[in-house]
């Protein structure tokens, strides 16, 4: 009886050392038996972001109390791999940007591998977008569609992935991200017939018409020494937080709103690629209370210029900002005759 | 018959799951598995990228200003440099400043000690968070045997200060690889035990004081790692006269014999750190960059 139970126990254990090497086995033979796999999907990828030539859009998502979402036009050199991003928090400086295309482990990856507007936002964090990595797996590719998902979610310890960018190819019409400047307060040019102008503007939601608002408004420069002050808070540059750059120094000008329900006070947006941003300043108290007043009042902290219309003396300009999908959800217009 | 079923069945315990465990093959020990696993084609070189080569070439590091996965893993939080700032930074700071003295003067320390793997930092080191602010320079990267990292580069400036700084602060990093390599020593950390100020208590002590308690300044008496990683900071940073004499000052046994010990460390690497300064201070300050 003693003996067959040994011999059981033995029968037993040869029959576990043979399955339990089987798992190995079966994982490895499909890896063995397609190993150009990831490489094509690779190559996939890197084909389709070269294939639009405006580039692409990332969509992200702002910590501001804001109901846009804040555009990032990513335009890919394939050939020298350089990246050049545009986005509405300030103007783009000259510094070369790289990225990558990786075979990655399961996924493609796109990786900024160089300190880029793209490293910037994920330093900043959740106020300013909801971008947790410089790192992506590509997690689909179609010929309008690139998904892309931050490697790491967050801190340490947070799950790995964070979020889902549906990026699609810049529309034709985002006139902003093209290279020509036609939005400029520090021009003069520009300047004439509206600094120190009282104004109207007027700001439509277009899925909520009843939030719409019409107030009157004057914009001014800014004094040189008052700007350089001013330029000390933009919060995306060096001097400010050492990990972040890939911004120029910015202009910022002064446009005056309906503060609280009688005063009227200046709020100091930043010029950026034909984009007016209203992104807090780092460290200027009186400045954060008017731009979050403004953010909180109005739900946006960017408008991109669309059209700058003169005649004779009038001059009209045509504003918007993005949802989610890139699509138009809020319309802003100027008009420098009341 | 018994005996010979077990003897059976133990050899097929050894040899029986050999193959399945290098299920992707052999080891092949041809292929250099610290290199970088994509290699950037020539085509796509930026300036950066030829002289990252050729300092590669000279001097057997590979400075590294992209990152990838295989640089920085999930759990460290490092932000890449700004290129504007990582070319000058390498130009100056690495090749000018680090390497070239290093080999010309010290050549048996820079053969034996030089890391084979250089990593730019555009901000400082994140410990948990990468959007929290941070001031480490180098930790974390530093604790391996082939690769050495600096935090700051985005500060990079041609001013004295900050190069005598940033140059001061690479020795001390690099010390700490020396430290995981080697070994402080048993004695060394005999030398102010139960001394130490520990995390709460380094910030608040002035450099008189830290020296009158053993330590070159406050930070050196955080921890064990920090003293030698101090000890070697200071005397880069400080002539022989200044050191012995904060010595004296201080009364100190303990910072004398730390002193010595760190000294003749580095003496049998090849280095007379006192020459080390005087080599630094040169190439910082009588040449304009």
């Amino acid at each position: 009886m003693k003996k067959v139970f040994y011999n059981l126990i033995i029968v037993a254990s040869l029959l576990m050392l043979i399955t339990s090497c089987e798992k190995d086995n079966i994982s490895n033979g499909y890896f063995d038996a397609n190993l150009e796999r990831q490489e094509k999907v690779a190559q996939e990828a890197k084909k389709v972001l070269a294939s639009s030539e405006t580039g692409w859009v990332m969509m992200a998502k702002v910590g501001l109390n804001s109901e846009v979402y804040t555009p990032i036009v990513l335009k890919f050199d394939t050939v020298k791999n350089r990246v050049f991003v545009k986005t509405v928090y300030g103007e783009t400086a000259e510094t070369e940007s790289f990225f990558r295309i990786t075979n990655g482990t399961g996924a493609p990856q796109l990786i900024f591998t160089s300190g880029s507007i793209m490293s910037t936002l994920y330093r900043i964090g959740t106020q300013a977008s909801d971008i947790t990595d410089h790192m992506y797996n590509i997690v689909g590719v179609s010929a309008d569609t690139v998904a892309i998902q931050c490697y790491r979610s967050g801190k340490v310890y947070a799950k790995e992935g964070g979020v889902i960018y549906k990026m699609f190819k810049r529309p034709k019409d985002w006139k902003w991200a093209d290279g020509e400047i036609y939005f400029d307060m520090s021009s003069p040019g520009f300047t004439q017939n509206v600094a120190g102008v009282s104004g109207n503007m007027k700001i439509e939601y277009i899925n909520n018409p009843s939030k719409n608002k019409t107030f009157e408004t004057i914009w001014s420069t800014v004094a040189p020494t008052n700007l350089a002050t001013m330029q000390n808070g933009f919060p995306f540059q060096i001097s400010r937080n050492i990990g972040t750059g890939g911004f120029k120094n910015p202009y910022y000008f002064y446009l005056k709103f309906p503060y609280t329900t009688t005063t009227n006070y200046d709020v100091s947006p930043a010029m950026s690629n034909n984009v007016m941003s209203f992104y807090p300043q780092s460290g200027y108290t009186s400045n954060l209370t008017y731009m979050n007043y403004f953010i909180n009042t109005y739900n946006i902290h960017y408008l991109t210029c669309k059209s700058v219309i003169r005649t004779g003396n009038n001059v009209k300009m045509e504003f918007e900002a993005y949802d989610v999908k890139g699509n138009v959800s809020v319309k802003a217009q100027y008009d420098n005759l009341k | 018959m018994k005996k010979l079923i077990y003897l059976i069945t133990v050899l097929i315990l050894l040899v029986g799951c050999k193959k399945d465990n290098y299920p992707l093959g052999e080891v092949d020990e041809t292929v250099d598995y610290f290199s970088k696993k994509e290699v950037k084609p020539k085509s796509q070189w930026n300036e950066l990228d030829y002289l990252c080569d050729s300092i590669q070439k000279a001097y057997g590091v590979e400075i590294i200003y992209e990152y990838t996965p295989r640089i920085i893993a999930g759990s460290t939080f490092f932000m890449p440099p700004q290129y504007d700032k990582a070319l000058p930074y390498t130009k100056v700071m690495l090749n000018k400043i680090w390497l070239k003295p290093l080999k010309e003067n010290f050549p048996v320390f820079f053969k034996g000690e030089t890391p084979i793997e250089f990593i730019l930092a555009g901000g400082y080191v994140h410990f948990n968070d990468p959007t929290t602010t941070a001031t480490a320079a180098g930790a974390g990267m530093n604790g391996q045997f082939y690769r050495l990292g600096m935090g700051g580069v985005n500060n990079f400036s041609t001013g004295k200060t900050w190069l005598k700084d940033h140059i001061v602060t690479l020795y001390h990093e690099h010390a700490h690889q020396i430290d995981h390599k080697y070994g402080r020593g048993y004695l060394f950390d005999r030398v102010s035990q139960g001394k130490y100020y520990g995390l709460t208590g380094y910030s608040s002590k002035t450099e008189a004081q830290a020296q009158a308690d053993g330590f070159w300044k406050g930070y050196g008496g955080y921890a064990p790692e920090e003293d030698f990683a101090t000890n070697v900071e200071y005397m880069v940073r400080y002539s022989e006269s200044w050191i012995k004499d904060k010595i004296t000052v201080s009364k100190s046994q303990d910072l004398e014999k730390k002193y010595k010990m760190v000294h003749q460390k580095y003496m049998d690497m090849g280095v007379d750190l006192h020459k080390l300064h005087l080599m630094v201070d040169s190439v910082v300050n009588k040449v304009n960059y």
